[in-house]
């Protein structure tokens, strides 16, 4: 436990130093939305349908971009395997590298969140909202933060990240999606259960799978 | 008319056989290469090694 | 790499190495007899669907290699996890064939299907669950294959193929429930394409039969393709000795 905390404080300081990814993310999000705004000319008619997706467009896009970066900074300076030398549990810089990315996104969407709402007029902060969030956020960065340690090591890392990231996820994606349309527009709470209950299923499936796998990525 | 709809089901079953049977032909080419590519290795192996009495499998084409 | 943990080649095959062996021989043989015979029963003998008319056929092969896709790539679940357990190459050799063999079936269940739905439904695709699934599917292990051929270094490469081997396949019916569920509450116009629980028995005579037909096509494969892969691990050794 106090080698997860310890990781984990050592790269929230590193971050929160120069704070360029989280801008770098944040601006990110920012633009999906505005690219999708002249995507999708979204009129007050088709935007139930639409918006939920958009917002998490961005939201995943964003936190793509930021799996991408969460083990580059030990790999150029060497020190993951000063990290795999230290008598640390591989799972400990698992679980300390998640809670880090899922802090990171968290932020990128606490301030897209209440741009969405603004910039399209559309949505609400509510308790449902940020429960959805925070599930579908530590979903997508549990399995994230393991492929990302994988893609660190490749060729096409850029590429592939995406690749192995979204297939896999689609379930988060389409649970948050679906869950957050149902938060917006007031529907059926019985529906809006079954996804989050999802959600939860997944994070702690693969939350699990991922915690225990990860040390066969490190391993060298 | 159901009838018409004839051409969808033999360019599905025309697709199938030429992907699965290109795909045999490819395998089979590639194994045809390979073994013959592992029979060359080794002739030059057994070339190149100074005389030793050994029981050699017949590998020379005696069958 | 020592010489023992080389996957046995054949004694025939160093031996004689024009005669194929014969297991091969047979499932060729099989192989000739089955896949005539469920031609046979798909087109012939099989009744005209009612509602569908012939191009209901496409069914008689689009489904069993459906199921021969999941097969394959519940293999590569099980070769990846022993992999990872005991590490003998033999099992990601069975790995990662079975996933290029599992990628081959799901792209030509997805041809197919789109072949048989536009004069059905009108279009060439559509989202429903069950495409929808087996569209996940495919992406997902042709970035396994992708990952298998982007890693530099063949033992990470095993590795990594493994954990994606693992992972992919527990997501399956994780991805499929999610579709469902996405499909049951924003009902799309679905047409069953299955024969479902009405079907009768000459159907399901014609199902089974190609279903023996490209299970045995997939033994064959696998034969094949992982024979290729274990010789060209024999010639890297002998490239390797040579020095």
């Amino acid at each position: 436990m106090s080698q997860v905390s310890a990781l984990l404080w050592k790269d929230l300081v590193l971050e929160f130093r120069t704070r360029e990814l989280l801008g770098g993310m944040a601006l990110f999000s920012l633009l999906v939305l505005l690219v999708f705004n002249f995507a999708f000319d979204l009129r007050v008619d088709n935007l139930a349908g639409v918006a939920p997706g958009v917002l998490w467009v961005a939201f995943t896009f964003a936190g793509v971009l930021g799996l991408g970066r969460s083990f580059v900074a030990e790999k150029d300076r060497g020190a993951l395997d000063g990290l795999l030398l230290a008598p640390i549990d591989r799972g400990a810089i698992y679980l300390a590298k998640l809670i880090a990315n899922v802090i990171f996104m968290g932020i990128v969407e606490a301030v897209c969140l209440p741009v969405f709402t603004a910039f399209f007029n559309y949505g609400s902060i509510s308790l449902d909202i940020l429960v959805i969030a925070l599930l579908g956020t530590i979903g997508f960065s549990a399995i994230g933060t393991l492929f990302s340690a994988m893609t660190t090591n490749l060729r096409a890392r850029d590429v592939m990240l995406p690749l192995l990231v979204f297939p896999i996820c689609v379930p988060v994606v389409i649970a948050a999606v679906e869950a957050t349309a149902l938060a917006f527009s007031g529907g059926l709470a019985g529906n809006q259960l079954r996804w989050i209950a999802l959600l939860a299923a997944f994070d702690l499936i693969f939350g699990i799978l991922c915690f225990a796998i990860f040390e066969f990525v490190v391993e060298e | 008319m159901p009838q018409q709809n004839l051409v969808y089901l033999f360019s599905a079953y025309t697709i199938i056989w030429i992907v699965l049977f290109g795909y045999l032909v490819f395998l089979q080419g590639q194994l045809g290469d390979l073994k013959s590519q592992v029979r060359a290795l080794r002739k030059r192996q057994e070339a190149s090694k100074p005389p030793v009495a050994q029981p050699v499998p017949t590998e020379r084409g005696d069958r | 790499m020592s010489v023992t943990s080389l996957p046995r080649t054949r004694e025939v095959d160093r031996v004689a190495p024009s005669a194929t062996p014969l297991i091969d021989r047979v499932l060729q043989g099989a192989l000739l007899v089955s896949f005539l015979a469920s031609l046979y029963l798909a087109f012939i003998y099989a009744p005209t669907e009612a509602v569908q008319g012939d191009v209901q056929r496409i069914f008689y092969f689009h489904v069993p290699m459906a199921w021969l896709a999941y097969l394959s790539f519940f293999v590569v679940f099980l070769g990846s996890i022993v992999y990872l357990w005991k590490r003998d190459q033999r099992w990601d050799i069975y790995a990662r064939c079975s996933a290029e063999i599992g990628v081959l079936f799901t792209t030509l269940v997805l041809i197919t299907g789109s072949l048989w739905g536009r004069p059905i439904w009108g279009t060439w695709w559509t989202w429903d669950a069950r495409l929808t699934s087996t569209l996940i599917l495919w992406a997902v292990y042709v970035v396994y294959l992708m990952l298998r051929s982007y890693s530099s270094d063949p033992a990470r490469g095993a590795r990594y193929g493994a954990i994606l081997g693992i992972i992919g396949f527990a997501d399956v019916p994780i991805v499929q429930m999610s579709v469902v569920w996405w499909r049951t509450l924003h009902p799309a116009p679905v047409i069953q394409l299955e024969g479902g629980g009405g079907m009768p028995p000459q159907m399901l005579v014609a199902l089974m039969v190609s279903l023996v037909a490209f299970t045995l096509l997939y033994a064959y494969l696998m034969r094949q393709r992982v024979q290729i892969e274990q010789l060209r691990s024999e010639i890297q050794q002998l490239e390797e000795s040579e020095g």
